[in-house]
């Protein structure tokens, strides 16, 4: 630990710091990206934040940790680099972000962390840090336009794709405001092709709006669906493609919430 | 009042401190200057607002930005910020209204978003946001991790919750309410003690003498035990489990019992 040196932000410090923050979350989702533009914003500018709020660490000249704690006690960001020991980052960052919280006079702090990060978790145990209950305000989806988002889900997962072929429509019984009843998508030669038409299929897939985004992001069974009477599959026998269809097209990288994003 | 006589339309330069002052009156905290004027994704013909004969009773703030779908996909999606309604002016559909207005304007004015997403809570989603679009709740990988290591802000802030708790809530003038005197013990603070009965409420750190009653807890247990879902479950299998002990005299207890109500509304104002 004692290779590591810490000092609060300076100026120009920003560029460091997206790199490191994507980084940190690159294999989570449902986050947005930083770009040091957005990170002045949302962490620099922040109200509750001030230039020695924002606790980084270094390994010689380069950044490997850092924490944007505010004066209200939350810690908005932090991040680590993985390639380093991580509890040892993790335990350093805290416990400068803790002495900070404690100069101003704050009595409590709290931080997200992503379930797999057992390390960075263990760390926050040893320091005294508790677990606190999953938090029932969370995040929530919908979708606007489902042929561009299944186009969107058949190039993500490409790969679990390929040799799966078919002719699928799926009919909305609710569309909201907006938004077309129908999806059509064809799967051929590792081609995708999708539209918001009423084409002539193979399968038909009768569905209403909370199930089908239920199933496209991974949150419900289709076979929990079909049991439950949301889904409807003409003709019947097709019940095994239709699982496959929606468990290749659902999204299955986690999502990781940090406390910057929220509010 | 029918809806009709509402008129939906984006905001207009004029409307930021009519706006501002409905976030005010619907109890949203928001630096408006820094969340939406400040922020690099504002766009003032993504924020909805309601109208009636010239004055501003709902708005409603979208974002347009970035949001990682994958380990390698990025995708444009629409942040749902900050909703309201004029509290005089709720329970006529005006919030589904504005976010049905902005459904609509996003998708003839082809902005290149496809999804949308809310933090918002799971009561809220299946009054408003479900029910208008259709929002389903996502299962996250995050964990929230806390540590309490004084009570010092706490203390400064009874002072403003004896004026919030006081007067609505018949807090005055209890004189058969017994005076209770308890000590929190949480893992890795100090001792709190909280005094309370016959029109006092007290807050201080120090030692645990001569208190009525002792409460033992973890932060974790007490984080449930503040939510309003299954609170009950949850006290039952805390005294159960060990991890919420209560020592002291049956008066203790029942000054406990007789004071709960302002006791939560301490915890929920102050913390």
């Amino acid at each position: 630990m004692s290779t590591y040196t810490v000092r609060s932000y300076q100026r120009g410090d920003e560029v460091e710091l997206t790199r490191l923050f994507n980084e940190t979350y690159q294999d989570y989702a449902g986050y947005a990206p930083r770009t040091p533009e957005y990170w002045r914003w949302n962490c620099l500018d922040r109200p509750d934040v001030e230039n020695k709020g924002i606790v980084i660490v270094f390994h010689e000249t380069r950044i490997v940790a850092y924490a944007v704690v505010g004066k209200s006690g939350n810690i908005w960001e932090l991040c680590f680099d993985r390639a380093h020991d991580v509890e040892a980052l993790v335990s350093l960052t805290l416990e400068k972000a803790v002495e900070y919280l404690a100069s101003i006079g704050s009595d409590a702090t709290t931080l997200n962390l992503p379930r797999q990060d057992s390390v960075a978790r263990e760390a926050c145990k040893k320091l005294g840090f508790a677990e606190l209950p999953p938090d029932p305000e969370t995040v929530f989806v919908s979708i606007l336009d489902y042929a561009r988002f299944v186009r969107l889900l058949s190039s993500i997962n490409k790969e679990r794709l390929r040799g799966f072929e078919g002719d699928f429509s799926i009919r909305l019984r609710d569309a909201k405001s907006g938004t077309s009843p129908f999806v059509s998508i064809t799967l051929q030669s590792g081609q995708i092709e999708t539209s918001s038409q009423d084409k002539p299929c193979d399968v038909l897939i009768e569905t209403d709006t909370q199930t089908l985004n239920s199933m496209l992001f991974g949150v419900r069974n289709p076979l929990w669906a079909l049991l439950s009477l949301k889904l409807k599959i003409h003709p019947l026998r097709k019940l095994r493609r239709v699982i496959s269809l929606f468990s290749l097209l659902r999204l299955n990288d986690p999502w990781f919430l940090p406390r910057a994003d929220l509010g | 009042m029918e809806e009709s006589n509402y008129i939906y339309r984006t905001l207009a330069i004029a409307d930021e401190s009519a706006v501002k002052e409905l976030l005010r009156r619907s109890f949203i905290s928001t630096d408006w200057n820094w969340k939406y004027l400040s922020n690099p994704s504002f766009d003032p013909s993504l924020v909805a607002i309601a109208e009636e004969n010239g004055k501003i009773v709902g708005c409603d703030h979208w974002l347009l930005r970035d949001v990682k779908l994958s380990r390698s996909s990025v995708a444009k999606a629409i942040s749902a910020g900050d909703i309201a309604v004029d509290p005089s002016h709720r329970k006529r559909g005006i919030g589904r209204s504005l976010l049905l207005f902005q459904r609509k304007s996003i998708l003839s004015n082809d902005r290149g978003a496809f999804l949308s997403y809310a933090f918002t809570s799971q009561e809220l989603n299946q009054r408003l946001f479900q029910p208008a679009s259709g929002y389903v709740p996502l299962t996250t990988s995050t964990v929230t991790y806390s540590k309490r290591w004084s009570w010092k802000q706490f203390v400064r802030r009874v002072d403003e919750v004896k004026m919030n708790v006081g007067p609505r809530d018949g807090f005055r003038g209890e004189s058969h309410k017994r005076t209770v005197k308890i000590v929190f013990q949480v893992h890795g603070a100090p001792p709190l003690i909280i005094a309370l009965g016959q029109g006092r409420i007290e807050a201080f750190e120090g030692n645990a003498e001569g208190v009525d009653l002792r409460v033992k807890s973890d932060l974790a247990t007490l984080a449930r035990l503040r939510r309003k879902d299954k609170r009950m479950r949850h006290l039952l299998k805390a005294l159960l489990t060990g991890r919420l002990r209560i020592s002291g005299g049956l008066l203790g207890i029942i000054g406990l019992y007789q004071n709960l109500d302002v006791l939560e509304q301490v915890f929920r104002f102050a913390l």
